[in-house]
């Protein structure tokens, strides 16, 4: 992931901005992995974003092991092997994520930092999520678990 | 079952190290630790990337050389500014004595510069000790004066003289008195102890902000050294009660005098 992160942070930039590995790493990692490890993996992602942007130290941490809890407890009942409800799942997910983050920066700096590049950069996430599912996929060989009805 | 047990203290334990985190605010710690890794790492990613972890050694030792060079420099640094201020001083003495000198030549009076040694404490006003004696050629009664607020004021007169160093009385001790001429009297100056002088038996008029002088009259001095300025002048119906205040000199403010080489009694001592 670290390289990943490295290499497609300062590699590809689309009007000023790239895509957030980290994210995609975490959201695809906590549908794919065990409840456990899939939280530990959020949380020291989190840790590693943290010391990546420039928002107050645990932010992320916080947001990621939350994302993560959340989506433990109810992956079983959401369908993310086709298509179109990964791309939504992901695209609320991001979009969470972001206003949450904004949020906890506003109430831990008292400044609105808000910046219209990340509205657009979930979008960018999808293809490279796409690109990453599919790669993920073939090396990590998973498959999904769903509630039986 | 345990398992969610499991995971919900891990969930409970990740949640209470973010909000510690956020609530102990150490993101000035996190940005040293990002400075420094981003020094070391540079993360920026090229095709050179690899080539530049062979740096790191060297940077690691380049951080630790900085640190000690400013050591180094942060010692030498307090070390010249310690000299500075010291060359501010001479600077400023220096100047000083490029003033005197300047105006040593309009005195018009051969004599020697001393520093003051020693001023009595309990009575400033009294006597002062000077660092210049008999083998430096000041002799008994030369007059004392010195360069303030950019004019030379009578200050006193040499009272004992020794080898290597003189004792001078103060106008301003109440044992000593002469003659002194303002604009338009003349009259007799009498020292009580502090920066002003009694202006006693005086001929003439005498006003407020009047400059006195030392007198032709007087035998113990040159004529026409500046002593101070009248301040105060009690009337009387009597004129030979009428007196005046003097400012003088502030003790505080002398430090280097001039001794005139002039010898009042030189003439008179030939006559007898």
């Amino acid at each position: 992931m670290l390289f990943f992160h490295w290499f497609f942070s300062y590699g590809v930039n689309i009007l000023s901005i790239g895509p957030d590995i980290i994210f995609i790493y975490v959201f695809w990692a906590n549908y794919y992995f065990s409840p456990c490890l899939s939280l530990t993996f959020s949380f020291f992602c989190g840790i590693y974003a943290d010391f990546y942007y420039t928002l107050p130290f645990g932010t992320h941490a916080l947001a990621f092991s939350l994302m993560s809890f959340i989506i433990n407890s109810v992956r079983k009942n959401i369908e993310i092997d086709s298509f179109l409800p990964r791309i939504v799942n992901f695209t609320i997910s991001n979009y969470s994520i972001v206003f949450f983050l904004i949020f906890l920066n506003f109430i831990m700096t008292q400044s609105f930092g808000f910046d219209f590049r990340l509205m657009v950069q979930p979008i960018l996430n999808i293809i490279f999520f796409e690109l990453f599912n599919k790669l993920f996929l073939f090396v990590f060989k998973r498959r999904r678990d769903y509630v039986r009805i | 079952m345990e398992r969610d047990k499991f995971f919900k203290f891990l969930f409970c334990l990740y949640l209470f190290l973010s909000l510690s985190f956020l609530i102990l605010k150490i993101d000035p710690l996190i940005n040293n630790v990002r400075i420094f890794v981003s020094y070391l790492f540079d993360p920026s990613f090229s095709v050179g990337t690899i080539n530049k972890f062979k740096d790191i050694n060297y940077k690691i030792r380049s951080l630790l050389e900085t640190e000690m060079n400013n050591i180094k420099l942060q010692e030498e640094n307090r070390t010249l500014k310690a000299r500075l201020m010291d060359f501010e001083r001479l600077e400023r003495e220096n100047l000083e004595f490029k003033e005197i000198l300047d105006v040593k030549k309009r005195v018009g009076y051969q004599g020697k510069f001393s520093k003051v040694i020693s001023t009595n404490p309990r009575k400033p006003y009294s006597f002062i000790y000077i660092d210049k004696g008999k083998n430096d050629g000041i002799e008994l009664y030369n007059p004392v004066v010195s360069y303030l607020n950019k004019e030379w004021v009578l200050i006193g007169r040499i009272t004992e003289v020794y080898d290597d160093y003189s004792k001078v009385i103060l106008i301003t001790n109440s044992n000593f008195s002469f003659i002194a001429d303002s604009g338009k009297s003349r009259g007799l100056l009498t020292g009580d102890f502090s920066n002003s002088l009694n202006y006693r038996y005086i001929d003439g008029e005498v006003k407020l902000g009047d400059e006195v002088f030392t007198s032709k009259a007087s035998m113990t001095f040159p004529p026409f050294i500046k002593i101070g300025k009248i301040t105060d002048v009690a009337f009387n119906p009597d004129p030979s009660l009428i007196y005046a205040k003097v400012s003088v000199f502030n003790i505080k403010d002398i430090d280097l005098v001039y001794v005139i080489n002039f010898k009042p009694y030189k003439d008179m001592e030939q006559d007898i």
